[in-house]
């Protein structure tokens, strides 16, 4: 179990050296910044990505997103699916082979959805969700979709990547739905509860056919969050973690700091460790603070200091 | 066991934005901390009670407890310290200032021993680049006398024990607590002057010249694990007694002689063993980062820095008390 930062899309001195002073072992990028000329990443871009993480003594260890225009017609089979099929295996085939372990995607065609912020504690502003707001949205695609469509392009999707992934050495995982409301927008949000998470993970057992575990998300679930950590990384099912808190689950709530919303993350934490669980864990996001950056690294570096002091304490206790 | 956070009180300092940032960050308790005499107003060499009730205030409004006063400036009370001739008059004054604080609300007061505070050599860079203060005495013993002259350690107890025997009951009477800050680093003299407070049998002498719960410890465990006695033997047996009155809850690299600061997690001492011996005996005061390693970008009081350490110190505190 380690620490781990992420959420930035460029590998510069800033993020990184940030990342290394406060201790930082593992690095994500999400949905970095290289050229995706034709819809596909280059190797020799993944390459260069690698090495300048590790010009500061860190790992890169997970790719998180490719830009949504890479499968989109994937997710929604649209008539350029063969196409972007073609595209992602080659980006997934130069992704393992620059020497990147993990690449976390997610089944989103319109993102993470958020209604107006709130306010926390001193004044700290946090991002919320309230569906009553959500359910007023326009479609976001040409039609109402249904679910039984999106799960017939998942598994299509998953049977074909799944082996490649296997034969290139690289673990695939899927980050849930967020809000893991029924639909948003027109679009089902599959992953949305610990059935359809079961359900992925049997559509082709596999170690690459894995997943994201935003334990934040998971616990906007209706599901308990103890028993869905459990299962999965029993099952050695969680790549990595974001290790971060709300204040409830769907259909209302907001972000909270680390340790003030409703999980316990001691006992959460606790769980893992029982299960000799060997990934990393990052904050994801954090609310946003007086006279903090935009990317947060005052929020961050607390909710790091958080993070490794939970790790030290039940790899102790 | 609660979270704090030391602020700063000095011109030019935004304290308003810092206790904005210790209430966003969860911190309950507050210690301000005056490093130099533009803080508070000083009237002759003492304190007002109105301006320590204002302060008080100030933290209040943003939600938390003013908990702990930290340090006066040391040119109100460098001749008790040093036996000067205007000892009486600065007792007289530091008896004022210490009702005044009492009775603003503010449970603690914090001070230290030293005429001429906390001593660094060169900085030493650690992980990442990061610039962390040092001590290495080869460097400190070349220092000229700060004060004319060589002082003896006998003279420097007998200044110290005039101090406690006096101030003691003062405190007991206004409901206050008390509490020396280590001497930092802990060897023998610098400057000329001994520094008292290196060693746990310096607090074992200290607390007996006048068993009481206003003479207790301002227990900086960065300083304390700078000393070359065990830093959990001397936890237990203060945080068993009650004498520790909150905790500057940091890291070194090592013991004297030559050491560094290192970040929370990073120096020797293993912070989750000592945060369970603070548990063990239901220490009920709060745990502060003192100071942090300086990292890249952030501001120089070090909010970055300080907010690792919070969460770090929140989590600590969180696991012990769960497990």
């Amino acid at each position: 179990m380690r620490p781990g930062f992420g959420q930035f899309q460029v590998a510069s001195e800033e993020y990184l050296q940030f990342a290394q002073q406060f201790g930082a072992t593992d690095i994500l990028f999400n949905t970095p910044l290289i050229p995706g000329d034709g819809g596909k990443w280059q190797l020799h871009d993944l390459v260069k990505l690698r090495l300048r993480v590790e010009q500061f003594g860190l790992k890169l260890s997970a790719l998180e997103n490719v830009p949504t225009n890479f499968y989109d017609h994937i997710m929604l089979n649209g008539p350029k699916r063969d196409q972007q099929i073609e595209n992602m295996i080659f980006t997934v085939r130069n992704i393992a082979r620059a020497g990147i372990p993990i690449f976390g995607y997610n089944w989103m065609p319109s993102h993470v959805w958020r209604t107006p912020p709130k306010h926390i504690r001193g004044g700290a502003l946090a991002t919320a969700f309230d569906d009553s707001l959500a359910q007023k949205f326009p479609l976001t695609h040409d039609r109402e979709y249904s679910e039984e469509e999106m799960w017939a392009n998942l598994e299509y999707w998953i049977k074909i990547i799944t082996p490649i992934a296997e034969e290139e050495g690289i673990r695939l995982g899927i980050h849930p739905c967020d809000p893991p409301v029924e639909k948003l927008g027109g679009i089902p949000q599959l992953l949305r509860s610990f059935e359809a998470y079961k359900r992925l993970v049997e559509i082709y057992p596999s170690d690459s056919n894995a997943i994201e575990f935003c334990q934040g998300t998971f616990s906007e679930m209706k599901d308990d969050i103890y028993e869905m950590i459990e299962y999965f990384v029993s099952r050695k099912k969680i790549l990595y973690v974001h290790f971060r808190n709300v204040s409830g689950k769907v259909p209302h709530f907001w972000e909270e700091f680390v340790n003030t919303g409703y999980v316990d993350m001691y006992k959460a934490m606790k769980i893992y460790h029982k299960h000799n669980f060997d990934g990393f864990f990052i904050d994801d996001h954090v609310p946003h603070t007086h006279g903090d950056t935009p990317w947060g690294h005052r929020g961050r570096a607390f909710a790091n200091g958080y993070i490794q002091a939970m790790i030290e304490a039940v790899k102790k206790g | 066991m609660r979270s704090g956070q030391g602020v700063w009180i000095s011109t030019g300092f935004h304290e308003d934005a810092v206790l904005q940032f210790a209430q966003q960050f969860g911190c309950t308790d507050v210690a301000l901390q005056s490093y130099d005499t533009s803080g508070i107003p000083n009237n002759g060499g003492k304190w007002e009670k109105y301006d320590l009730v204002k302060l008080r205030l100030k933290v209040e409004n943003h939600g938390m407890k003013l908990t702990a006063l930290e340090n006066v400036p040391s040119s109100f009370y460098d001749h008790i310290m040093l036996n000067g001739p205007r000892r009486d008059e600065q007792i007289e004054n530091m008896i004022y200032t210490i009702r005044n604080i009492a009775r603003a609300g503010i449970p603690i007061f914090g001070y230290n021993w030293e005429p001429s505070l906390v001593w660094r050599t060169p900085y030493e860079l650690i992980r990442g680049g990061s610039p962390a203060t040092a001590f290495n005495e080869e460097m400190g013993k070349s220092y000229p006398l700060t004060h004319h002259r060589e002082y003896s350690e006998e003279e420097m107890w007998e200044n110290l024990e005039y101090c406690i025997k006096i101030i003691t009951p003062i405190a007991e009477e206004e409901g206050i607590r008390l509490g020396i800050h280590p001497s930092d680093p802990p060897v023998p003299k610098l400057g000329g002057v001994p520094r008292l407070f290196r060693s746990f049998a310096a607090y074992k002498r200290l607390i007996e010249i006048y068993p009481s719960d206003s003479n207790a410890i301002e227990f900086c465990q960065g300083s304390f694990s700078e000393m070359q006695d065990d830093i959990y033997e001397m936890i237990d047996y203060f945080a068993s007694r009650r004498k520790i009155l909150y905790v500057h809850f940091r890291n070194v690299s090592n013991p004297v002689p030559d050491f560094k600061e290192e970040f929370i997690n990073t120096g020797y001492v293993d912070m989750y063993k000592a945060m369970k011996i603070y548990k063990k005996h239901n220490f009920d005061g709060f745990f502060m980062d003192d100071h942090v390693p300086h990292t890249h970008g952030d501001t120089e009081w070090g909010h970055r820095g300080r907010a690792f350490a919070n969460g770090y110190i929140q989590a600590m505190i969180e696991a012990v008390s769960k497990s």
